[in-house]
């Protein structure tokens, strides 16, 4: 295939390619400070993650005035902020730890209230300004053209948020976009790892092949007790746990989404034809 | 031939490692050292007090250049250096970093304070990867041993001047006078419930007067009401504690009475957060040296440790 005509820039903090009638850009900054985290606590009822990257953002836009972006603020509102979510997940030693500290609780009533404190995000995010809204499809992205090795002529991952919930595991939430002559890919991830107890990923795929009407995007989450994912590293690794902390090989060891829990959906991205 | 301290120093500032053979003499000689040592060390001012570092071994040689002395020139260590813990983890050269640390602790035991912190644990370095590091530099997890069974003496708290109580995490509903804690018994990886376990781990909170229990279902959080309690309990004016990262590179809450300080700048090569040293006066002023990541990260970071290899697979991620 001929290489269309692209232009990449940089401004400040944001980088991104201009492409055949859209542009794909990622910011990326520090972590939010002080400031910043007390004017979105007023607004967000959670905790922040540790180390939250609220001025991160993926966004892509084309001629057409559609605006698509993945932002950190975004993803953390469908974090469940209720007690039914605290209770979703506890740390592996919970029990014993309430056991043993029992004596100590006389005083202690309060609990800090309660919240999914795994950062557990269905995000798959955010359409700003649409042609019209996402809609039901049975279209599915084609994985195999993607595993096509043609020139990448843009590429960047950012992170939106981690945690490494008090050395109980991670919840990570990144994504990674790249752009080829044929179209644009992007992957957001949420990598969940409790230890002794859970994995989850919650993945986003989006895809546009340049020139069709619609964007696709699915979303899948997955999920599978860590003594399961554990028991296959492999032997002669031995002791070595440090797998557990590479998303890519917990993805490749969790078992694959039944069709009918994915979500599916398409997105117009060009106008209907008066 | 006896341990030669100062070529072993002069050796690691240059960021090369030192033998296996060395190592587990040097951890041998400072759990010696450290099981002399009480579990609260009082000290007196002018001290500088480090956070969390993290395996951030270029941040750590800005950190003796920003603190006005010369390692190189090892005469010259004029402050008590007080790093409060979490030395490994998370960046590229926990083993460099944790080596050159220990070595000074041995060279000048009553200048170096060791605290330990949550991440002086086998259990946490073998997911937050200490432990690969060390079976990657030395193809085995002897090094990992011999540092990992070296933690468990590390001192829990330092006090200086009877006035500033530092400890890595916070304080613990079972501890209400410093004495509780120089009863404990600490010789021992750091378990999940207790005394013990708050010191390295718990945080504050700023909008709570009293204890909480964490949504986690383990571990408490402490808010302004007890850190007043305590001092008043121990007559003493300011708790300095490390353990949690800040865009600023330091915290104060609770009207001054307590303050974060925080070590390891742009955190996992990412965060872009500044860092910082707070340095005691004789007076007990403090000051927080804020710093940023030194230069040298940016040609000898994670970017130059991936494989040109990897970067292009990484690209075609489905």
């Amino acid at each position: 295939m001929d290489l269309p005509k692209y232009e990449k820039f940089t401004k400040d903090s944001c980088q991104g390619i201009q492409v055949r009638g859209w542009t794909i850009s990622t910011t990326k900054l520090p972590i939010f400070n002080s400031q910043e985290i007390d004017r979105l606590q007023k607004q967000i009822s959670i905790p922040l993650p540790e180390m939250f990257f609220g001025n991160n953002k993926l966004q892509v836009t084309n001629e057409h005035g559609m605006i698509f972006e993945l932002s950190p603020v975004d993803a953390l509102k469908f974090v469940d902020a209720t007690r039914e979510g605290g209770d979703r997940v506890k740390v592996a030693y919970s029990e014993e730890w309430n056991h043993k500290s029992a004596k100590n609780h006389d005083q202690i009533k309060d609990v800090v209230k309660p919240y999914d404190w795994t950062y557990s995000t269905s995000y798959s995010g955010t359409l700003i300004r649409g042609l019209q809204d996402f809609e039901k499809t049975t279209d599915r992205i084609d994985i195999e053209k993607l595993k096509i090795p043609e020139p990448i002529l843009f590429y960047d991952e950012i992170i939106l948020f981690e945690d490494e919930l008090a050395d109980n595991g991670t919840a990570l939430l990144i994504a990674k976009v790249r752009v080829m002559p044929s179209g644009f890919f992007i992957l957001q991830r949420f990598f969940l790892r409790v230890d002794e107890v859970l994995f989850q990923l919650n993945e986003t795929r989006v895809y546009h092949e340049f020139g069709t009407e619609y964007l696709l995007r699915e979303y899948s989450s997955r999920e599978n007790p860590y003594s399961k994912v554990k028991a296959q590293i492999s032997k002669d690794k031995g002791n070595d746990i440090s797998q557990l902390t590479d998303p890519d090989w917990v993805s490749s060891k969790l078992p694959k989404s039944k069709e009918r829990d994915l979500i599916l959906e398409k997105l117009r991205v060009v106008p209907l034809p008066s | 031939m006896g341990l030669d301290l100062d070529a072993c120093i002069s050796q690691l500032l240059q960021k090369q490692l030192l033998d296996e053979s060395l190592l587990k003499e040097i951890c041998e000689k400072t759990k010696e050292l450290l099981m002399r040592e009480s579990n609260v060390i009082h000290i007196s001012a002018p001290v500088t007090v480090v956070g969390d570092i993290h395996g951030q071994f270029y941040d750590l040689i800005e950190i003796f250049r920003i603190g006005g002395d010369s390692v190189e020139c090892s005469q010259n260590i004029r402050l008590v250096r007080f790093p409060a813990g979490d030395y490994v983890d998370r960046g590229l050269f926990s083993v460099e970093t944790i080596s050159l640390l220990t070595c000074l602790k041995l060279r000048y035991p009553d200048r170096v304070q060791l605290v330990r912190g949550n991440h002086e644990s086998r259990a946490v370095t073998q997911t937050y990867g200490f432990y690969t590091e060390c079976v990657r530099k030395y193809g085995s997890t002897h090094v990992w041993n011999y540092f990992t069974d070296m933690f468990d003496f590390l001192t829990l708290s330092v006090v200086i001047d009877n006035k500033i109580f530092c400890v890595h995490g916070g304080l613990s509903p079972s501890i209400h006078s410093i004495d509780q804690i120089k009863i404990l018994d600490r010789f021992r990886e750091i378990p999940h419930e207790g005394p013990m376990a708050d010191l390295v781990w718990s945080d504050p909170d700023p909008d709570k007067d009293e204890f909480a229990i964490s949504p986690r279902g383990a571990g408490y959080t402490f808010g302004g009401q007890v850190v007043k309690k305590f001092l008043e309990i121990n007559q003493m004016e300011h708790i300095l504690r490390a353990h949690q990262l800040c865009m600023e590179g330091f915290q104060v809450l609770y009207d001054d009475r307590l303050s974060t300080v925080w070590s390891a700048p742009n955190y996992c090569y990412r965060c872009g957060n500044m860092a910082s040293i707070l340095e005691v006066g004789v007076e007990g002023q403090r000051f927080f040296n804020v710093f940023d990541a030194a230069p040298e990260n940016d040609r000898d970071g994670p970017s130059q440790q991936m494989s040109i290899d990897r970067k292009e697979k990484i690209q075609y991620f489905l």
